[in-house]
């Protein structure tokens, strides 16, 4: 099974195993530098993407950031 | 510092509170808070943390009062047109609250003025309209260990955080989430943003500040994101980033004093 089941943004997706928070984004056609990334209610640091791998049933939240007052 | 019996009587509702107590009315009399950036959020969070008794506010924003704001800075009027939002804000502030020292810096901070305006603040609040500020913001406070309560609003959206790498390092900061790099799509001039929206994001970082202040349960460490249209708030556990460009030299100061 080379293939895993996860959530992005409350939406189903699929992704290779083993693949990178990254690859994730990429594939996910995600300008990495608009969002910041939360998976399993813990932020993501960006320059831990591309190490982090994604796992089976991780839900990921992306959000641009908020800078307005 | 005590408080003396008609302070006692003024602040009451707040002693009431068994989390707050005395102990947080003293330490919210003794408390110096910088509020950078006088509008939506900024002039709410000072009305608040005037007449809750903090000891001391400094205003700084270099903008003037225009009648768009009015929905939503309710602190100004139409007469208040052209004026420095800082100083009419404090000017009226003070005039309300005998307690707060109330000073007022009509200037935008910049990377020459920061250390200066935010000498001797316990306390920072990020309420401040865009991406550059809110990097400079988090840059000086980091350099100076002074902790931060960083709140923004745009359309429907609203974020907030505490920054503090003394009690809670784990969390990074601003930039650990947010890296300088990050392209910002939305601004309340150009997207739009309702009074209320803003009202809600300014009283939680209020709320936050007097919470931080009065040390009630550590606030630091966590994102909370209010979607104003569906009125769903998501929470995060903040990480710092170990490889960040602005504290982790910091933190590796503060972590090799302590071994």
């Amino acid at each position: 099974m080379n293939q895993i089941n996860i959530k992005v943004n409350g939406e189903p997706f699929t992704v290779s195993k083993d693949e990178s928070l990254e690859t994730l984004l990429l594939s996910y056609q995600v300008n990495l530098n608009s969002v910041a990334l939360v998976r399993g209610g813990q932020v993501v640091p960006k320059t831990l993407w591309a190490i982090t791998p994604c796992e089976a049933d991780d839900e990921i939240e992306l959000f641009g950031v908020v800078a307005g007052g | 510092m005590s408080l003396n019996d008609e302070q006692f009587i003024h602040y009451s509702r707040q002693i009431l509170l068994p989390e707050l107590g005395e102990y947080g009315q003293t330490a919210l009399m003794s408390a110096h808070v910088a509020i950078v950036g006088i509008g939506g959020l900024g002039n709410l969070c000072a009305q608040y943390l005037a007449a809750a008794g903090v000891g001391r506010l400094t205003l700084i924003d270099g903008d003037s009062v225009e009648v768009s704001n009015l929905p939503r800075q309710l602190i100004f009027a139409a007469r208040d047109s052209g004026k420095n939002k800082a100083k009419v804000c404090a000017d009226k502030l003070r005039a309300v609250y005998a307690d707060c020292d109330l000073i007022a810096a009509d200037c935008f901070i910049d990377n020459a003025n920061a250390s200066l305006l935010l000498k001797d603040a316990s306390l920072v609040l990020d309420c401040s309209d865009n991406f550059e500020t809110r990097q400079l913001i988090n840059l000086c406070c980091v350099r100076d260990s002074i902790p931060s309560v960083i709140a923004s609003a745009v359309h429907f959206s609203g974020q907030l955080l505490t920054v503090d790498l003394v009690r809670y390092p784990q969390g990074g900061c601003y930039h650990c989430l947010f890296p300088c790099e990050l392209k910002v799509s939305q601004r309340c001039s150009t997207t739009g943003v309702l009074g209320p929206m803003v009202g809600v994001m300014a009283s939680m970082q209020a709320l936050q500040a007097i919470k931080h202040i009065a040390k009630i349960t550590p606030n630091a460490g966590e994102l909370l994101r209010f979607d104003g249209l569906s009125m769903v708030t998501r929470h995060a556990t903040l990480a710092r980033d170990p490889s960040c460009a602005v504290c982790h030299t910091k933190v590796k100061e503060r972590t090799d004093e302590s071994n």
